[in-house]
């Protein structure tokens, strides 16, 4: 008789979970992160103080990455190149380093797709008036060529104003390990 | 030890013939500005000189690591200098340097030995370098460093 009932209970928290899995509307397409790719949020900690010309520098960062998120969802591939610096540095958190060109291929041909976007603990660290980088932790599921990742990871992105415009010059994503083999060897593991 | 340190100081040399191989013509000066403030960084570790090493950081820095963690500056010129964190070996490959003005990122892999807390890190690891020209002063304002999962 419990088996019986443990059984049912079983199915039904099952079923229930399929249901809310239907439901759920992507966050990634909710109003706070509003589209694709690494975004400055408003309100994220500014490490590195605040001052009007701040304020400008990151409304016009802001801008530039709505841009990108825009043309990634119209498919616009000219236009999401142009919101990546040539010869921009990207490394992911399988340790892979891409250029541009082949980002956006992924991107554009479905190699690379979000299921659900979360950026916490974001910060902004802005140096001078044309360098700006943002730190934060990704919680969020992407599908890359059909296997799917959950992360969660670090991320790094570096934006610089180069002839008079903001572009994106670097992404360094990285898993945060929790369970691995580094930094759990003793010191005598050291050669001698 | 002696013998560690010799090769330590080997493979930076030959991490500094890789780096010279990724250097377009346009922007050798801005590259050996950059290597002047390696140096100094090497130079102020080795010192164990904390002072001199922040004054290498812009205000601001960022810095993430393999495992996830982030620091502030105060906190790894600290650790860089009273042995808590260290190096005995430096080893870089595939280094590249990417100029945008008056900001630079250096990308690479690293298989550097590093011990943390008497923890012992092989790696191997991706890391990014950001480079800033602040006030005519090349500064350091953030390291990103990750561990490429499927050689773990």
């Amino acid at each position: 008789m419990i088996q019986r009932i443990l059984a049912v209970s079983v199915l039904v928290i099952s079923m229930s979970g399929l249901l809310k899995a239907q439901n759920a509307q992507p966050a990634y397409f909710g109003p706070i992160h509003g589209g694709r790719g690494n975004l400055l949020f408003p309100g994220a900690e500014e490490v590195t103080g605040t001052n009007a010309q701040i304020e400008e520098i990151k409304a016009e960062v802001l801008k530039s990455n709505e841009e990108r998120s825009a043309a990634i969802k119209r498919k616009d591939k000219a236009a999401i190149l142009a919101s990546l610096a040539d010869d921009w540095a990207y490394t992911n958190e399988r340790g892979e380093t891409l250029s541009k060109e082949q980002w956006v291929d992924d991107v554009l041909d479905g190699n690379l797709h979000f299921l659900y976007a979360q950026h916490v603990d974001v910060e902004w660290h802005v140096f001078g008036d044309s360098t700006v980088v943002e730190t934060g932790r990704s919680n969020s599921i992407l599908v890359y060529k059909g296997k799917i990742s959950h992360g969660p990871r670090r991320e790094t992105a570096v934006y610089a104003k180069i002839n008079g415009k903001w572009v994106q010059v670097s992404l360094h994503v990285g898993f945060i390990p929790a369970e691995q083999r580094d930094f759990t060897f003793p010191a005598s593991a050291l050669p001698q | 030890m002696t013998r560690l340190l010799l090769a330590s100081m080997l493979t930076i040399s030959l991490a500094g013939l890789v780096r010279a191989q990724g250097v377009s013509a346009n922007n050798s000066a801005t590259i050996a500005a950059i290597h002047k403030v390696q140096e100094q960084e090497t130079q102020a570790i080795k010192n164990k000189d904390g002072a001199a090493l922040c004054n290498l950081l812009a205000d601001g820095w960022a810095y993430t690591n393999q495992m996830g963690h982030v620091m502030h500056k105060a906190q790894w010129c600290s650790e860089m200098t009273n042995g808590t964190l260290y190096f005995p070996l430096i080893q870089h490959e595939d280094v590249k340097y990417h100029v945008f003005g008056n900001t630079v990122v250096e990308t690479g892999r690293s298989t550097s030995t590093m011990v943390d807390h008497g923890k012992v890190s092989f790696g191997p690891r991706r890391f990014s370098i950001t480079y800033v020209k602040l006030d005519g002063q090349w500064k350091i304002c953030a390291y990103a460093v990750s561990l490429i999962t499927n050689e773990q």
